[in-house]
């Protein structure tokens, strides 16, 4: 099997997974509300509604501001009677570019975490990238991985965040 | 840490705002015990399958596999899937896809917020909700695609920003 050519690898450590059972539609919503009225930024956000209806929101925050998320999450699944929420911690997030709609470089990508003993959290997709959740105490097993089962072009990504962007509520609607 | 854009804008600026049609959500799992073996399985397709969007969950007693791609490639998937030893987890959905990119949108607080906010308020259910990276995407029903643009457009905006 030819080995596929990617052209970035980042990775962003120190995050959390908020999962909450049982919400889905408006209670999304308020959750995402509130958290964004506390200037939580969701770096991976996936809410499936599956087959047989049931639906857990999961979203990816900074672990630095995980215990104000599970606070509020917590208000939300008392009002609305909700499961209550859980937060992991010790979350890294692994992006690799470009997805360029292709199945097999996602494919790829589990298989070769799978090969290294890695069981990923979550993984999802954007139109440009594969992001996996995957834990911390993987992150350099998993990397390894990566860099083992593709070709990675010269001009490669920095690894880790060194710049930020601020939003600003101003244009948000409250 | 370098602080390079900020954003204070409203609507949110948005590089298209579409729904692409013709699409469905294929769903399927496996045991979390064999799951090395079917990832390995599933790597060895080599065809083409215009993904538009995959997700995947590793629970404690099992793995889920989501994707949506072209209603016309929904059964080659399927097989795909089958063949790789997962159950397919109910029928194909037909969806429309609505991606909202903007500038720096992994970055940025909010904006999930904003699009679920926007749905909320006209009595909308999306059926399936991702962000990664600098994508939000949407999966709806396609009855209700019209109506879940017309109400992102009160937060979302294509237009180039008036004036200066």
């Amino acid at each position: 099997m030819e080995r596929l050519t990617i052209h970035g690898l980042k990775y962003v450590s120190g995050l959390s997974l908020l999962r909450q059972p049982g919400c889905r539609g408006g209670k999304v919503a308020e959750l995402t509300r509130r958290l964004a009225g506390s200037g939580i930024n969701l770096v991976f956000l996936d809410c499936p509604v599956q087959s047989d209806q049931s639906c857990t929101a999961c979203l990816c925050l900074e672990q630095e501001k995980a215990e104000e998320a599970l606070v509020i999450a917590r208000e939300i699944a008392d009002t609305h009677g909700l499961p209550a929420p859980e937060v992991l911690s010790g979350v890294a997030a692994l992006t690799i570019f470009p997805l360029g709609q292709s199945f097999s470089l996602t494919a790829r990508i589990m298989a070769s975490l799978a090969g290294a003993g890695l069981t990923p959290i979550r993984l999802g997709t954007s139109l440009a990238a594969v992001v996996t959740l995957i834990y911390e105490a993987d992150l350099e097993s998993a990397l390894k991985a990566i860099r083992k089962g593709f070709n990675l072009t010269g001009d490669l990504s920095p690894p880790d965040e060194r710049i930020r962007v601020v939003q600003t509520s101003r244009g948000l609607r409250k | 840490m370098e602080t390079v854009a900020v954003y204070a804008e409203h609507p949110i600026r948005v590089y298209g705002l579409k729904a692409e049609p013709g699409l469905c959500l294929v769903s399927a799992e496996s045991a979390a015990g064999g799951w090395s073996e079917t990832a390995a399985a599933l790597a060895k397709f080599e065809g083409s399958l215009q993904i538009k969007y995959i997700g995947t969950e590793w629970e404690a007693e099992r793995v889920i596999f989501r994707a949506c791609l072209p209603s016309l490639q929904a059964a080659r998937l399927e097989g795909v899937f089958k063949e790789a030893g997962l159950a397919l987890t109910g029928q194909a959905r037909k969806v429309h896809l609505i991606h909202l990119q903007g500038p720096h949108f992994g970055d940025r607080y909010g904006l999930a917020a904003a699009a679920l906010g926007s749905l909320e308020e006209a009595g909308l259910e999306p059926l399936a909700v991702g962000g990664a990276v600098h994508s939000l995407f949407l999966a709806v029903q396609p009855a209700d695609s019209e109506a879940t643009l017309k109400a992102l457009a009160k937060n979302f905006s294509d237009k180039e920003p008036q004036g200066g």
